[in-house]
């Protein structure tokens, strides 16, 4: 059986990829993060063979550290891991910055809780057995060509890190045969912001079929770095 | 006279581009005088000769974001009331080359490229949200911090005007596009 680790498993995207993989037969590790939410608790009901769901705090090493102890005495690898875990961010209009801490924040777990997990993770993925594939959700607002906002610059801030250092990794250790995924998810009617946000595109599921897809299929151009959305469709950096 | 105020790294580069700009008249900014130039030089320390590696520092990745990326929001966000003439008023950023996505693959340097990268993405926000009220923006990508030669390129670059037809479509006027120029006035890609 294929096994995979999500990050950010409790809600959202993350919920929805647990839910898919799940219904494919994946082994599947989830990282929760908030147990307060129920959701992953009742999907271990329908799944208890296959789901195991892990504490997991991407913004603190040691946190990540006893999740990989937890996994690595389960499995002896993992053929995807699925950097999710996210925040929103603001630090407001340029001519009234607002909470500095959130740009911290922002950076500790959208862009540096993506890399503790990779530098992690990376002995049980390094593998002959596995896919050995990386997968990250990151989005169009780290997109500097296309970007169109005006203000709130963390989480921009942030996917733009991040997709600069999946591709400095992608220089890494694409020779060594890993496979990479980045991801905009499409505008999702998520829980970043704390509460369901209604007002977006897709609901959580329909974005996590579409990243299945993507996650677990080839593509014949595995040499390049796309940064692919829901629907397939490629976005500039 | 005109006045500017030159932030962010105080590495070789900010010395040779002050001594540059006093050769062309202006002055260092003080307290009380207005404002012509503001400019902020991204610098992230190591990014230099250091080849790619998994061996982070996470704390220190995280003190360069705050003291990089964070402190240049911060003095921008500072600057801008203190311009006097709203058509002249000019935010000027020195990135390095290796702050590129789209050319990661080209070029050295470690993983503090990040926080480069993400300065980008906030000067674009920054044009966004100033340049429709006046503020005109420059992006300059240093190869070599050290080359007096480069600093003295980049602070002609940001003296310059662009072509600007203020009748004409937004589109038409290169004051009007964000873009990040080498020495070379060569556009280097996000």
């Amino acid at each position: 059986m294929r096994t995979i680790l999500i990050t950010g498993a409790d809600r959202g995207v993350g919920l929805g990829l647990t839910t898919v993989f799940l219904e494919a037969g994946w082994i599947v590790f989830a990282g929760q993060y908030m147990p307060q939410w129920k959701e992953l608790e009742e999907l271990y009901h329908k799944y208890p063979e296959t789901l195991h769901i892990v504490d997991l705090d991407v913004s603190k090493g040691e946190s990540v550290q006893n999740c990989y102890d937890i996994v690595s005495d389960k499995v002896g690898h993992l053929d995807i891991l699925v950097s999710n875990a996210g925040i929103v961010g603001s630090l407001g209009d340029i001519f009234d910055l607002q909470g500095l801490d959130k740009g911290m924040n922002a950076f500790n777990v959208n862009t540096l809780g993506s890399f503790r997990m990779v530098q992690t993770f990376l002995p049980l993925i390094d593998r002959e057995v596995s896919m050995k594939r990386l997968c990250f959700v990151s989005s169009e607002a780290g997109s500097i060509s296309v970007c169109h906002r005006k203000d709130g610059f963390t989480y921009p801030m942030s996917k733009t890190a991040l997709n600069m250092g999946v591709k400095l990794l992608f220089k890494e250790l694409r020779p060594k045969g890993f496979t990479f995924r980045l991801y905009h998810p499409g505008w999702v009617r998520s829980y970043m912001s704390g509460k369901k946000n209604t007002s977006g595109t897709y609901e959580p599921i329909e974005t996590a079929r579409s990243a299945f897809e993507q996650f677990t299929s080839d593509s014949p151009r595995e040499d390049v770095l796309f940064l692919h959305d829901n629907e397939n469709i490629t976005w500039p950096f | 006279m005109k006045r500017i105020i030159i932030s962010g790294s105080k590495g070789k580069f900010s010395e040779s581009l002050t001594r540059y700009f006093e050769s062309k008249g202006y002055r260092i900014w003080q307290p009380g005088d207005p404002l012509d130039m503001f400019v902020y030089i991204i610098e992230p320390a190591g990014t230099e000769d250091e080849s790619i590696n998994m061996d982070f520092d996470y704390d220190d990745l995280l003190q360069k974001h705050e003291n990089i990326a964070l402190d240049m929001l911060k003095e921008t966000s500072n600057s801008l009331n203190l311009f006097r003439d709203m058509d002249k008023a000019r935010l000027c950023y020195v990135n390095s080359v290796r702050s590129s996505v789209n050319r990661a693959a080209d070029f050295s340097g470690g993983y503090d490229r990040m926080i480069s990268a993400a300065c980008n993405m906030a000067i674009r926000i920054m044009f966004n949200r100033l340049r429709p009220l006046g503020y005109t923006f420059r992006v300059f990508a240093a190869q070599d911090f050290k080359s007096p030669k480069e600093s003295s390129y980049a602070a002609e670059y940001f003296m310059t005007d662009r072509s600007l037809e203020e009748e004409e479509p937004l589109i038409r006027s290169d004051e009007n596009r964000l873009v990040m120029r080498d020495m070379y006035e060569e556009e280097i890609p996000w």
